[in-house]
């Protein structure tokens, strides 16, 4: 069967049908065969049993005479029988009386068979008995021999055998005509799926053909070849409507990159200009205040010599003005100083270091040591502070200015002043710490005016004075820390300023 | 005494000495009308609401003019401006802002909030005197000022 797989459609056709054909003829004649043999030895031992039969009835005679030389006449005639190959004649005491053999070589055996019918290889041996009137006076056997039938059989086989092979021959005649009707559509099929393969060619389709199973399966066959020529189109297009999106995009990248790039340099180009701004101003500054501050020491000073010399000569209401202007001119000299420090804050540089904050508010302490002592003012530190990454002399600033204030604005009769971290620690990680007072407190609607520079909530002489840029200060030092300054306060109650580092 | 001599002027001035000048300008320019002066902005709305120190009426005469600094501790002129003319109390009196600043924001923004003039304070006394003299003489004697409700 394996063989017969790999053979193509139409010999797999052709030896189905010319085999399936010879093989039925082979089974046909075979048992045609088998059957004629059987019915042959049937024959056979019929004619030999009516032929015993005959020859046993004509022998009554003979035996009863005692005349076995009449017997032997009688079974010498068997000779014309072709078939008995030998056949005796018995008496009543089963001894053999008359015998005949085609073959002298052959004798019959001595005494009868035992059974009526037997076959053995030499032929079929009949036994019969010889009867007068209803008794047994003696037995006849005939054996016959298989020859003819063993001619016969061959004559048969050889003739089958040929009409086989003329079948076969036949069979391979109309097979090779009739097995087209299946594989030629198949073929077909075959041919156009190569090519399709082969081609890559979607376009071509089988023929349509017979109705049956082959006929369908082209229809199919076809219908998958449309769909795929429908789905590569799609495909296709697809394809083609990705690249353009694809163009259009890469288009308005490179514009956005070039748009980048433009603002890119634009930032460049301002930047230096600011740096350009920030040197100027720089020196503005310096040379502003240097400038301003020449008439004012003359106003100061001459002022002074007036006060000096003229003491005498002028009344107790003179002086006071005179006094005044000297307060006034040193007043101004304040002011633009903070102004040119508030200015270099903004744009000096920051050295950074790990900042112990114990250590410098002990400092700053220490500098105010004496006012805190004046005030009687208890400062409070309940926890230890933590070290931190900032400029040490602008941090200390910040503190120094902090405490300034709360010690300033406070009307209590037991003012304390609270210097701790706070939590919750900001978003950026770093610690947040906080300066608190229980002085006069900050109304909700002043808390962001309080950082405008020179900006005081009270006349300038009360709660000890002061430029009103000491809060600005603080604000301009944190935010060039990254870090975030603000005010909670309940007027009347007190003020807490908190201001967060990052980490 | 004419009316208009009797009418106070309000002077809301922070600055001692800037106080003094405008004192000595009043009275150079020959005028006697009662000054009040308040040295904050709160201290102003106080007077003019009558709250406060100022709660007894007769320490707290309704002015007729008032002459408004811009810069202030605390609550600063602009708020007590915009505060003064929202009031319906308070908005029929004439507002004079008097200031040393010239920045046109603040000058748009004061009328905006309905200042009826803008006046930059002269830096000599002279001028303060002239200033002042001239608007004593427009404000008291050309114009006619409402009836104090």
């Amino acid at each position: 069967m394996g063989r017969l797989d790999e053979l193509s459609i139409r010999r797999k056709l052709i030896a189905v049908i010319a085999l399936g054909s010879v093989i039925v003829l082979l089974l046909a004649n075979a048992a045609l065969f088998v059957w004629d043999s059987l019915a042959y030895r049937r024959d056979l031992q019929e004619r030999l049993e009516s032929v015993a039969e005959i020859a046993g009835r004509n022998s009554t005679a003979a035996i009863q005479f005692n005349d076995p030389a009449t017997a032997t006449e009688l079974l010498a005639s068997l000779e014309t029988q072709p078939d008995v190959r030998w056949a005796a004649i018995y008496d009543g005491d089963d001894a053999l009386f008359a015998g005949y053999a085609s073959n002298p070589a052959l004798e019959p055996p001595p005494a009868p068979p035992a059974s009526s019918v037997a076959t053995s290889r030499e032929g079929v041996a009949i036994a019969r008995p010889i009867l007068l009137d209803g008794r047994r006076v003696g037995t006849i056997a005939v054996l016959g021999g298989l020859d003819g039938l063993y001619a016969r059989m061959f004559r048969r086989a050889l003739t089958i055998g040929l009409v086989l092979i003329a079948a076969l021959l036949t069979a391979l005649l109309l097979a090779q005509r009739l097995q087209r009707v299946i594989s030629e559509p198949i073929l077909r099929l075959a041919r156009v799926a190569r090519a399709v393969s082969a081609e890559r060619n979607y376009s071509l389709r089988a023929p349509a053909g017979t109705r049956d199973e082959v006929g369908q399966l082209v229809g199919s066959f076809n219908d998958m070849l449309a769909q795929i020529q429908r789905r590569d189109a799609a495909l296709l297009a697809a394809k083609e409507t990705l690249e353009e999106r694809v163009e259009e995009r890469t288009a308005q990248l490179q514009q956005e990159l070039g748009e980048r790039h433009r603002a890119e340099q634009e930032l460049a180009r301002r930047n230096e200009e600011l740096e350009q701004t920030n040197r100027e101003l720089d020196d503005f500054a310096y040379i502003a205040s240097h400038d301003l501050k020449e008439p004012l020491r003359g106003i100061h000073n001459y002022s002074q010599f007036l006060l000096e010399d003229y003491a005498d000569r002028l009344d107790e209401e003179g002086r006071v003005k005179l006094r005044t202007l000297i307060r006034l001119s040193r007043r101004m000299e304040t002011l633009i100083d903070s102004l040119l420090h508030y200015s270099r804050l903004g744009r000096g540089d920051l050295t950074f270091t790990n900042v112990d904050v114990n250590e410098l508010l002990a400092e700053v302490l220490d500098l105010h040591a004496m006012t805190l002592r004046e005030k009687r003012i208890d400062v409070r530190v309940p926890a230890r502070l933590p070290v931190v990454r900032a400029d040490r002399d602008r941090l200390g600033e910040v503190l120094a200015n902090l405490i300034t204030n709360a010690v300033k604005y406070n009307d209590k009769q037991e003012p304390w002043i609270e210097i701790g971290t706070a939590e919750p620690a900001t978003s950026n990680g770093g610690p947040t710490f906080y300066v608190r007072d229980n002085g006069i407190g900050i109304q909700d609607r002043h808390l962001d005016t309080v950082f405008r520079i020179f900006k005081r909530l009270h006349s300038r002489d009360e709660f000890g004075g002061g430029t009103g840029a000491g809060l600005t200060i603080v604000r301009k030092i944190i935010d060039r820390h990254q870090g975030r300054v603000w005010i909670e306060s309940r007027p009347g109650e007190g003020t807490t300023v908190f201001f967060s580092l990052p980490a | 005494m004419p009316e208009h001599e009797s009418q106070p002027i309000l002077v809301v001035e922070d600055s001692p000495e800037d106080w003094e000048t405008t004192w000595r300008a009043f009275q150079r320019a020959g005028l006697r009308n009662p000054l009040v002066r308040c040295a904050t902005g709160d201290e102003a709305l106080d007077f003019l609401h009558r709250r406060g120190r100022y709660q007894d009426p007769d320490s707290s005469p309704r002015p007729g003019i008032i002459l408004l600094d811009l810069n202030l501790p605390g609550t600063d002129g602009r708020e007590v401006l915009q505060e003064i003319k929202a009031e319906e109390t308070l908005r029929r009196i004439p507002v004079i802002v008097l200031t040393t600043s010239c920045d046109s924001r603040d000058i748009e923004a004061c009328y905006g909030a309905g200042a009826n003039s803008y006046i930059q304070k002269p830096v000599d006394l002279e001028g303060l005197i002239q200033a002042i003299q001239r608007l004593h003489d427009y404000w008291f004697e050309v114009v006619i000022l409402p009836k104090e409700s």
